[in-house]
């Protein structure tokens, strides 16, 4: 995991977002941290999360039966107020997820959470809700519509880029080749609201959001956590 | 000499159950004041208590429907709301006394607007900034022009202030977020694509009058029973909140702090005049 | 006690077979079929019931995965029958007495009692299949109810009674803000005009749009998939789709509900859709209503949006 900030934009690249779908405490905890660390920083209007490897968040192996280590750690370190979703979810900072290739599980939540998504052409988008119970219904549904939301979640349909753009899951749909100096020349725009202005429509955002269920639905993620996993 | 003719109209065609607000202020693109804002809601509450109005279109007369609040007006209102000019700065009090009455408050425009007992239409063309983009987003349906653009470019010199509910629940959250933060306006289509305008036609009036004509063949009863069961559901989906959190935060925002890196726009408008401010806001990407 | 059953003898009868139910426990997926063709499928009272009753005895048969709504013959169903005589002691009652309107407003219909909660609390996947008209209660008590939507294109989806009734409701219902936007529910509300199934989708409204004779096999191909699921996973979604829908709150806001069933008055200027009803039958009585000034054919339907 790599941390660099220039002119206003903290960027955070991995490889891919994929440990966060297997349950990666270890990574769950540095992303988060991450995240803190830029949203604390006086410097930085912009969080920006990358994939350096050619899928942002791509399937595991099939038949993997990822689980977290039991449910007192998976909340510290995945559904909690103080893990890494609701960290971005409820940022001081603008959150730009930049997307290629495959992004399923965990990968979609964090685009979810993110405020805006740039999205190469050749990417798709799984539903996060099959396998990870810490994902919000309520953002998903806030964003692309209730029925979409729910079809998404019950078909498991993978959506293409195209169809995500359609349906506002994706802000910036682009060729492959310009995807990044298009995530660039949005965080300038982003950069020209004064960093107050910034922190105080996150508030306002916040206040919102939580008016919306979207921190009631957080909170209850133990029930579907239980619900799916059983009474680990 | 006439009485000038007044910057908001209002025209009535009980024949056809229609009312018009008109914005006569084309020579500063219909760019609202507060004296602006009282007309229209005075003009709102005589359309909700004419039995014979059914419908009610907003637009501007020119090229753009509106290009926002005033900007002289804009730091004004704060300095001659109650405590406004006690100190040099107007106070909080003042500057959240003249948020809620004049626009977000249950007697303010979009508040007003959204609770109009009538079937609105906007008719959208040109620039819809800032106030322009609010009456789209307080009335029920939208006729756009081709030319039309969406924008809050204040957004961009001081934060995003405005209700963000309407936003979310008519183009979605990252949409909303886009427009907060992405600081570009939206053309016509896009906010065609986004479910923000209803129609696009190159021949706006002629397509709000159809609209016009579908509306006011809905029995009365129907059109006031339902607009109180949108009142409800308004509620139900956080707006009501949203606007009395966008007073507070608007409030807030007039007097943010800078970086020394940051272009100060709100120094720059005490300093050398709004307009001046503007139109450097607006080309210093 | 036996809870009091309204309807005529008659209409009670029929609804067995207005209302077809059938299991297929090989697959897991019950079909629904309203089967009043006659009348474009308009659901009567003892109707609305039995799909209540229906809804609840599926919530207990573990067999069961998916329920399927469809109509028989040219449409979906156009909505309520508005020309009933249900078993009111006097004519026109529950436009008098409470009792009787809160049973039919409320828990014959949008109520917690009513059957469109019925079909949105739904333990089990829903979905709807439309085609020809699917107008008023059908367009916003079952189709907007449903989990999935399946459309024919060239299906008339849509509050079409606005505009001799009002919009009951359909502008005003967060659901249905939550599923179209708020711009679009309120253009279909208070425009009268229908969607089509294809513009339905590009709102959010419908899940997959297909030809009219391709759809009862790509709705039936959906539904086998779904109830495939592993149970335990198909319970644990719909359940916590459930609780973030609650979470929203996007239930309609009944108290209007009322108000807009039974007490709405028309001007002299407007026409009395129940007195021309009456008088020259509800068919009739659409057709006056067709010719009015400024009405939106409800055979046109609107340009989709590109």
């Amino acid at each position: 995991m790599n941390t660099s900030l220039a002119v206003g934009v903290g960027t955070i690249e991995v490889d891919d977002f994929s440990p966060l779908s297997r349950y990666d405490h270890d990574f769950a905890h540095d992303l988060r941290d991450a995240v803190l660390e830029l949203n604390d920083h006086d410097d930085v209007k912009v969080v920006l999360l990358r994939a350096t490897g050619p899928d942002f968040a791509p399937p595991g192996a099939a038949g993997d039966q990822d689980r977290p280590s039991g449910l007192p750690a998976w909340r510290r370190d995945f559904a909690g107020s103080a893990a890494i979703y609701q960290t971005l979810c409820f940022s001081k900072k603008v959150v730009v997820t930049e997307v290629q290739g495959r992004c399923t599980g965990a990968g979609t939540v964090l685009v979810l959470c993110s405020d805006l998504t740039v999205a190469g052409e050749d990417s798709t988008f799984g539903s996060p809700f099959a396998a990870i119970p810490e994902a919000n219904f309520a953002l998903a549904s806030l964003t692309m519509r209730l029925n979409r939301a729910k079809a998404w979640a019950l078909t498991d349909d993978v959506l293409p880029a195209e169809q995500a753009h359609a349906i506002g899951l994706v802000n910036f749909l682009e060729p492959v080749d310009q995807v990044w100096s298009r995530t660039a020349s949005l965080a300038q725009d982003v950069c020209r609201m004064p960093l107050d202005g910034i922190t105080m429509s996150k508030m306002l955002l916040q206040a919102v959001l939580d008016g919306h269920g979207v921190g009631r639905e957080f909170d209850m993620a133990p029930h579907y956590a239980r619900d799916l996993w059983g009474g680990k | 000499m006439g009485t000038p003719a007044p910057l908001v109209d209002l025209l009535i065609d009980r024949e056809s159950h229609r009312a018009d607000i008109v914005l006569r202020r084309a020579e500063r693109r219909n760019a609202l004041t507060r004296t602006m804002a009282r007309d229209f809601v005075r003009h709102l509450d005589v359309v909700d208590g004419d039995d014979e109005v059914k419908v009610v279109v907003i637009r501007g007369e020119g090229e753009h429907l509106s290009s926002g609040w005033d900007p002289d007006d804009a730091w004004q209102q704060y300095q001659d709301a109650p405590g406004g000019a006690v100190r040099k700065h107007p106070s909080q009090r003042a500057r959240l006394i003249a948020l809620d009455d004049y626009w977000w408050g249950p007697d303010g425009l979009y508040s007003r607007l959204l609770h109009c007992r009538k079937v609105t239409i906007t008719q959208a063309v040109g620039d819809c900034f800032e106030t322009g983009l609010y009456l789209t987003l307080c009335s029920d349906l939208v006729v756009a022009s081709p030319d039309a653009r969406f924008a809050c470019p204040r957004w961009q010199n001081v934060g995003a202030d405005g209700d963000l509910s309407l936003l979310i629940a008519t183009v979605g959250l990252k949409r909303a977020k886009e427009m907060m933060y992405g600081g570009r306006p939206w053309s016509a289509s896009d906010a065609h694509r986004y479910g923000l305008v209803d129609k696009l036609s190159i021949d706006p009036a002629t397509a709000t009058a159809e609209f016009a004509g579908m509306c006011a063949s809905i029995m009365r009863d129907g059109i006031v029973t339902e607009k109180y069961a949108v009142f409800a559901s308004l509620a139900k989906m956080g707006v009501t909140h949203s606007f009395a959190a966008a007073t507070v935060v608007s409030a807030s925002l007039s007097n943010i702090h800078f970086q020394p890196d940051e272009y100060n726009f709100l120094k720059d408008a005490r300093d050398n005049g709004t307009d001046a401010a503007l139109a450097r806001s607006r080309s210093h990407s | 006690m036996a809870a009091k059953r309204y309807g005529t003898d008659e209409s009670i009868a029929a609804a067995e077979d207005q209302v077809q139910f059938d299991v297929d426990r090989d697959s897991g997926v019950a079909t629904i079929t309203l089967n009043r063709p006659e009348k474009h499928n308009a659901m009567s009272v003892p109707m609305r019931d039995r799909i209540t009753d229906l809804m609840g005895q599926i919530e207990f048969d573990d067999d069961i995965k998916v329920v399927v709504f469809r109509g028989a013959g040219r449409s979906f169903c156009s909505g309520n029958e508005i020309n009933e005589e249900w078993g009111q002691r006097r004519p026109h009652e529950r436009r008098r007495t409470l009792t009787v309107g809160y049973r039919y407003g409320a828990d014959m219909a949008w109520g917690r009692l009513g059957f469109s909660q019925a079909i949105s609390r739904s333990s089990k996947i829903t979905i709807a299949q439309l085609h020809g008209y699917c107008a008023a209660a059908a367009y916003f008590m079952i189709a907007c109810k449903c989990d999935l939507v399946v459309a024919a294109d060239d299906a008339r989806i849509g509050a079409l009674e606005a505009r001799f009734l009002g919009p009951a409701g359909a502008v005003a219902s967060v659901h249905i803000n939550r599923i179209l936007g708020m711009k679009a529910a309120r253009r279909t509300g208070f425009t009268a005009q229908a969607m089509s199934g294809s513009e339905a989708q590009s709102l959010g409204l419908v899940y997959a749009v297909t030809t009219a004779d391709q759809l009862p096999d790509v709705t039936a191909t959906l539904a086998r998939r779904l109830a495939a699921t592993p149970t335990h996973h198909q319970q644990y979604l719909v359940r916590r789709i459930r609780a973030a829908e609650g979470l929203m709150d996007t239930s309609v806001p009944s108290i209007t509900g009322l108000l807009v069933s039974h007490f709405l008055q028309s001007a002299p200027d407007e026409m009395d859709f129940w007195k021309t009803a009456k008088e020259v039958g509800v068919g009739g009585a659409l057709d006056a209503d067709k010719k009015r000034k400024g009405a939106a054919d409800p055979r046109a339907v609107a340009e989709r949006p590109r």
